[in-house]
């Protein structure tokens, strides 16, 4: 990666400050680990409490992923694509960025490494907030951290999985941004796919071939079926496939501004 | 048309073409040519083809027909390199609304590499330094139309592409604009391609014109050109005692004349010609009792331009 394209994500990079989508992304992912945190200390309860489990440390973590996973995750990354992507669109600044010394390879690739760079940071404020609401109460009640040994692997595995069945509604989100000016078009088509894909998600058998069903599907938990359908193959598949859409289109556009 | 020399052309377009769709062209057959050192005024009314011109010059339009060269380079092969030494203000500024002056300028230093002091001498030079953290979206449109201007200087550019940067702005911003450019343009050399609707703004500023109507050019040259095409146009009249012997004169002068409603009307004569005619007349026994020169001004030229009458010139 030359110095050029660094240039270019660090100045779309910048964009991004004091913006409603970093906000969005910060206020996202605490969101959920908050109202736990608050629920364990008014129930005066820490997560070592969860003795019927064989670790706390796991449960825990997907007794506070549920609620994000199939709603306010895909939720979240559709309005948050659309603001990050939609910011020329709404400043009327295609045109300036279109007329700065960068190949259009580089912009497209600057803008798509940001939003996978919020995506991340999304995950970590999660991480880190599901941390702290696991150990604030432990704390504030035993003055001790829980008990359980900390299941690194499992960790990091379960957040790199649930990763990658956003990438579909990553891509797919990025590419209508990109390509529509009306941001309703991108909001609008990513919820109706959104709520369609929770409708069907567990009526319909083939409904694993709709790109926003991944999250829902890796909540419902059945690994077999996961593993049947080759689920995180068709994740990969689609965000490869939205992405070279996505950059075909942007590229071939006669008019950039 | 007038033809420049284009040995040292900034900008040089030809037979530049450009149609929406199956409408009629919007620019059509376009040759540009815009001298080194110049501010080149592009002049025309509103929905002449001047944005449009100056967006297919920044490659914001796919080129359909015709080559464009920008410092001396073709723009298809070269447009990244172009852009590093061409800054631009196409129609309204475009700026980040969320984010302050300054890091609506750090976000071009990144890509074009520049000095982190260029940000603040663009804010001086343009009078924007003391905007602090406001966001530019709580911006006056004149103060907006300065951060365009400093977006468009940061990189220190050899060519700056403005498309009507008095937009918008009170008669008071609209001089204070003139004269940075004209700063500008004594202090560095820089080469300035202009456009406007208003006559005036270009007379004031520019070395150069260029005048677009309907998508077709009907003038190009240096303004010194424009004002000589002008003194062709003027009309001066005479009213005489005798006006058979005032022909005369003027027959053996080789002037050719008119009479029309008992006014000898002669034209495209300098003011020193009329001097030297009149010492005739009056030695030749004529009794002048009225001679008044009518000239056109740039305002009257530019209409019978975009009319057409000169359209072949």
């Amino acid at each position: 990666m030359n110095m050029q394209i660094i240039n270019s994500i660090r100045a779309e990079w910048l964009k991004t400050k004091h913006s409603t989508a970093s906000w969005l992304c910060l206020i996202g992912g605490t969101f959920i680990p908050l109202i736990f945190i608050v629920g364990l200390l008014k129930d005066h309860r820490t997560i070592d409490m969860y003795t019927d489990v064989p670790n706390a440390w796991t449960y825990y973590f997907f007794q506070v992923w549920q609620y994000m996973q199939v709603f306010l995750l895909p939720m979240g990354l559709i309005l948050a694509t659309s603001l990050i992507t939609q910011v020329e669109f709404r400043n009327n600044t295609w045109k300036l960025v279109h007329t700065t010394p960068q190949p259009y390879a580089h912009i497209f690739i600057a803008k798509f490494i940001v939003l996978l760079g919020m995506t991340l940071l999304f995950f970590i404020y999660f991480n880190i907030s599901w941390y702290i609401s696991a150990v604030v109460p432990s704390f504030v009640f035993d003055g001790s951290f829980p008990k359980a040994d900390f299941p690194w692997n499992q960790f990091f595995m379960s957040n790199w999985k649930i990763f990658l069945t956003c990438l579909p509604v990553l891509g797919l989100q990025f590419l209508l941004s990109m390509h529509f000016k009306n941001f309703l078009i991108a909001i609008g088509g990513g919820l109706l796919l959104l709520i369609g894909s929770l409708i069907l998600a567990g009526n319909w058998t083939y409904a694993y071939l709709i790109p926003y069903t991944y999250p829902t599907l890796s909540f419902m938990g059945d690994a077999a079926f996961v593993q049947q359908i080759h689920m995180y193959a068709f994740c990969a598949g689609y965000f490869a496939l939205f992405i070279a859409v996505s950059y075909v289109l942007y590229s071939r556009k006669t008019e950039k501004g | 048309m007038n033809v420049m020399s284009n040995t040292s052309a900034c900008i040089l377009t030809h037979h530049l073409t450009h149609q929406f769709g199956k409408d009629a062209p919007v620019v059509n057959q376009v040759n540009l040519e815009v001298p080194v050192g110049s501010i080149y005024g592009f002049l025309g009314p509103n929905g002449a083809g001047k944005t449009t011109t100056m967006r297919l010059l920044l490659g914001l339009l796919k080129k359909q027909q015709g080559t464009i060269q920008i410092l001396g380079k073709p723009l298809d092969a070269h447009r990244v390199s172009i852009m590093q030494s061409v800054g631009t203000m196409i129609e309204s500024p475009s700026v980040y609304a969320h984010l302050s002056a300054r890091e609506n300028l750090r976000i071009l230093q990144h890509i074009y590499t520049c000095k982190p002091e260029r940000i603040e001498a663009v804010l001086q030079i343009t009078g924007i330094a003391d905007t602090g953290t406001k966001p530019a979206g709580k911006f006056s449109l004149g103060m907006k139309q300065r951060l365009g201007i400093a977006m468009a200087l940061l990189n220190e550019p050899q060519l700056l592409i403005l498309d009507e940067p008095t937009n918008g702005l009170d008669p008071n911003g609209m001089i204070e604009v003139r004269e940075l450019l004209h700063k500008l343009h004594q202090e560095s050399g820089i080469t300035i391609f202009v456009s406007s609707h208003l006559l005036s703004e270009i007379e004031k500023l520019a070395t150069h014109t260029g005048i677009i109507h309907r998508g077709s050019m009907r003038f190009q040259g240096s303004m010194q050109a424009l004002r000589q095409a002008q003194e062709k146009k003027a009309v001066t009249s005479i009213l005489a005692d005798n006006m058979v012997r005032a022909k005369e004169i003027l027959n053996d002068m080789h002037i050719l004349s008119e009479t029309e409603n008992n006014y000898i009307t002669i034209s495209g004569q300098a003011p020193e010609n009329i001097i030297r005619l009149n010492k005739r007349l009056v030695e030749g026994g004529v009794g002048i009792m009225e001679i008044t020169t009518r000239k056109h001004d740039l305002e009257n030229i530019f209409m019978n331009l975009i009319q057409n009458e000169y359209a072949n010139h």
